[in-house]
């Protein structure tokens, strides 16, 4: 079937010296032929799905119009995300902190810890991690890749309520001081 | 006893039904399959865990130095969306084959004072050209009139932000911006690959250090 059937050599001769036609098979090896189909349907299959993009959702609230619309929460579950230059960043809880503290993005020892610090302290207290709310914030010199990499962080941590927001003047000051003095986060989400 | 003989049998199977079939896949897939655009710059993007699949979007692109593209990858959609931006502004005038070459592009970054002269240039000229971004300061905000102007197209239309890593918040704050306050779209998506290192770590949570 997938090979060439080559007619024997001495049979000419046999019949009264009638020249007869060679019988050649019409049969072609189409080995050759699918492997290459193949080839190219693996190919067009790795680029089609390749390139559809991966996308992660962001949803940025609505400006309040009247001072009523804010939301006031309980500052307890706040914590305050601050990117800043060079991949640090900043954390501080609730509304109002002494000091700012100073971490980065790693998989240990980083700002995820302290995300799972804080959703194990909430749930010991409201015994509902989901309470958590975490706050975004990047000052000028942060990157996009800072921002995407905290994003990140929301859904590792699975952190259900986190919005994006503009960092306060104070806060920018205590990060000029390296992290000293108070921060006032005076947002009403 | 009698020998059973075992009769011979080819080993050699048809080919052709393999190949018929192999054949209608091939011709799927290539006819299915689209190759990613010429891009206008080459943009780094961030990884995140994130797998959602886009399709059909509107991208807007933030190259490093914090210039923002527009992009539409529904040809037909072009068309319509040029239309209705220069009846927005009629001080602009472009021409039949000056409204073709905008149909041609995958990807833009220039300001609609520009447009003209832009699309006029031929092709080597284009790719020489150094495109400036869609102005999208808040006073002049043409990024926003055209996201919004594609919505009119196709109000299903999602947005996508595509940034470079290394581009500066301050251009991604001000697209954020553009979308949210121009256009009123608040759901977006960022568009990131797929990275290998960030997988959740199971261990448990340690009281952080007072580190300065």
């Amino acid at each position: 079937m997938a090979e060439l059937n080559t007619a024997e050599g001495g049979g000419k001769k046999k019949h009264g010296g009638k020249t007869r036609s060679k019988k050649m098979s019409t049969k072609v090896d189409l080995t050759p032929m699918v492997d290459l189909a193949f080839l190219l349907i693996t190919f067009f299959m790795l680029t089609t799905t390749l390139n559809k993009p991966n996308a992660m959702e962001l949803n940025m609230p609505k400006k309040a119009e009247t001072p009523d619309d804010k939301v006031r929460i309980n500052q307890e579950l706040l914590l305050n995300i601050i990117l800043d230059k060079d991949n640090a960043v900043w954390w501080y809880e609730g509304d109002v902190a002494s000091d700012l503290k100073k971490t980065v993005f790693a998989n240990e020892k980083g700002i995820r810890d302290i995300i799972y610090w804080k959703q194990k302290k909430l749930e010991r207290t409201y015994g509902n991690k989901d309470t958590m709310i975490c706050i975004i914030k990047a000052t000028d010199d942060a990157n996009y890749e800072n921002m995407v990499d905290a994003l990140d962080e929301m859904d590792i941590t699975g952190i259900k309520r986190y919005a994006m927001q503009d960092v306060q003047p104070p806060e920018l000051e205590a990060i000029k001081n390296g992290g000293k003095g108070t921060v006032v986060n005076n947002n009403g989400l | 006893m009698p020998k059973v003989k075992i009769p011979r049998k080819s080993t050699s199977i048809d080919m052709t039904a393999m190949c018929d079939v192999s054949f209608l896949l091939l011709t799927f897939f290539m006819l299915t399959s689209k190759f990613r655009p010429a891009e206008a710059v080459a943009i780094d993007i961030p990884n995140s865990r994130s797998q959602i699949k886009l399709e059909g979007v509107m991208t807007i692109s933030v190259s490093k130095d914090g210039t923002a593209f527009f992009s539409l990858s529904k040809r037909e959609d072009r068309e319509q969306l040029l239309e209705r931006m220069l009846n927005l502004h009629p001080e602009i005038k472009l021409d039949q084959n000056q409204k073709k070459a905008f149909m041609g592009l995958d990807m833009f970054g220039f300001s609609l004072a520009d447009m003209p002269q832009v699309l006029a240039l031929n092709p080597e000229q284009y790719k020489a050209y150094q495109q400036k971004g869609i102005p999208m300061d808040s006073a002049q905000c043409e990024l926003g009139e055209w996201v919004l102007q594609t919505r009119y197209v196709d109000q299903k239309m999602k947005v996508a932000i595509k940034g470079d890593k290394v581009s500066n918040i301050k251009s991604i704050k001000k697209v954020i911006y553009a979308l949210t306050e121009k256009a009123d779209i608040h759901k977006f998506n960022l568009i990131t690959t797929l990275s290998g290192n960030s997988v959740a770590t199971t261990n448990e949570p340690t009281e952080p250090t007072e580190s300065k």
